[in-house]
């Protein structure tokens, strides 16, 4: 049965529907999660309100908007940067994983300490296509949850140059997934 | 196409699509995309780098317990609906809600908090295994004025088979809670009333429980017009806004 059958059963609380979806995009949400969050205990945690939202507002997707795999994972997103910056305003809480209180974006991280950890975590063959300038800003944006302000000051560049290397950046991944598909 | 007229808005595409927008740009921009149709296709054309930025991360393996708690609140929220469902048809436990009875129960009963507000309150409330969800198993008058009692539930992961209820009698209510675990060192459970999808309020209602998980607590305020009561772990002598995820959540 498609995700989106599935989907419209777990919106009238059908579980054994909603548990087949789930078991096809754990993996793929959690490992977003992972990445954004940077530990085992935060992703956990993050993955969980993610699929428990997803339960709870199965009612709320539209096939029409989108594939099931895209919103659980675009929940997947909110939740975990959701996540990592409830620790970063909680930063006396206990975090037992030494790499997630490394991954914290915090005012005081300084601008080698948040380069060089996006430095470590540089994984993808897509991004590496990019410049590193309009990768670095997607990178602090979208997997850990500066707004364009913050990398603005953290890069010590112009608001406006940090906009436009987004929608730069975002445009040329664009076209290579166009040449990638033709 | 006609072109857009406000280039600070054009100039915020690509912050949009990232999620980099401060809130209140991030609602101007909806804003904006509802009347520039070029706009509006400029982020469509966006959407499918956006998306491939969801996958394009490296591999890792959530361990099986995740499931395992997962589709356990998963299960324990279908169940609660399917009781409610033949509880509200006045009948014996039924297999299956009818379709869309989810969804009304879910209206009635209380609503997941939208994703959006929920980032804007700060708190996220239905998460961490929290069910929001409850029936009415009792209710009536005796003379003394009107009394109810309301299930909540309790998160599995925070306290297996832990209850929690609210008991309404002569205009007093009652917090009242069993099998749940110590509040932690230097800790207290503060009781927060929630209308719609707004921030939790603070009540002075701070309690730590017995022994054996029981505990009882004075809800100080009227719950006319609260939507749910929650209970979360804070500091002693209380929080003005919740400081970890609420472990229960009653419905009303």
């Amino acid at each position: 049965m498609a995700d989106e059958e599935l989907m419209a059963l777990a919106a009238d609380a059908d579980a054994d529907a909603f548990e087949v979806v789930f078991d096809r995009h754990l993996a793929a949400a959690y490992a977003l999660a992972h990445r954004i969050c940077g530990s085992t205990a935060a992703a956990d945690d993050a993955c969980q309100e993610a699929m428990m939202a997803a339960w709870r507002s199965a009612g709320r997707y539209d096939a029409r908007v989108g594939s099931a795999r895209s919103w659980l994972l675009a929940i997947t997103h909110n939740k975990s940067i959701d996540h990592l910056r409830r620790m970063t305003r909680h930063r006396d809480r206990n975090v037992a994983d030494e790499t997630a209180a490394e991954r914290v974006p915090s005012g005081e991280d300084t601008q080698a300490d948040a380069l060089a950890r996006v430095e470590r975590e540089r994984t993808v063959a897509l991004l590496g296509e990019l410049p590193d300038d309009q990768r670095r800003v997607i990178e602090l944006s979208f997997y850990s949850g500066y707004s364009h302000s913050e990398i603005a000051e953290l890069l010590e560049v112009p608001l406006g140059t940090v906009k436009g290397r987004m929608r730069a950046g975002l445009e040329k991944l664009r076209v290579h997934l166009q040449g990638a598909s033709a | 196409m006609t072109q857009c007229t406000d280039p600070r808005m054009e100039e915020l595409l690509g912050a949009y699509a990232l999620g980099a927008c401060p809130p209140g740009e991030a609602e101007a921009m909806r804003a904006h995309l509802e009347a520039c149709r070029s706009c509006a296709r400029a982020l469509a054309d966006l959407e499918g780098a956006r998306e491939a930025l969801l996958t394009t991360v490296p591999p890792a393996a959530p361990g099986p317990e995740l499931k395992q708690r997962v589709m356990a609140q998963v299960r324990a929220d279908a169940a609660l609906f399917a009781a409610a469902a033949a509880r509200e048809a006045g009948t014996a436990p039924a297999p299956a809600p009818e379709p869309g009875l989810w969804t009304r129960l879910r209206e009635r009963l209380g609503a997941p908090i939208p994703l959006a507000t929920a980032l804007a309150c700060g708190v996220a409330l239905i998460i961490g295994g929290v069910v929001l969800g409850s029936a009415v198993i009792g209710g009536g008058s005796n003379g003394g004025g009107t009394s109810r009692v309301v299930l909540g539930k309790v998160d599995p992961a925070a306290a297996p088979g832990g209850k929690a209820r609210i008991v309404e009698r002569g205009g007093q209510a009652r917090l009242v809670v069993e099998g749940m675990p110590d509040p932690g060192a230097g800790r207290v459970y503060e009781v927060w009333l929630q209308t719609g999808t707004g921030a939790p309020r603070p009540t002075r209602a701070l309690f730590s429980v017995n022994r054996d998980g029981s505990g009882e607590a004075a809800v100080p305020s009227d719950l006319k017009g609260v939507d749910r009561v929650l209970v979360s772990s804070e500091p002693a002598g209380g929080s003005t806004a919740p400081t970890r995820t609420p472990v229960v959540a009653i419905g009303l």
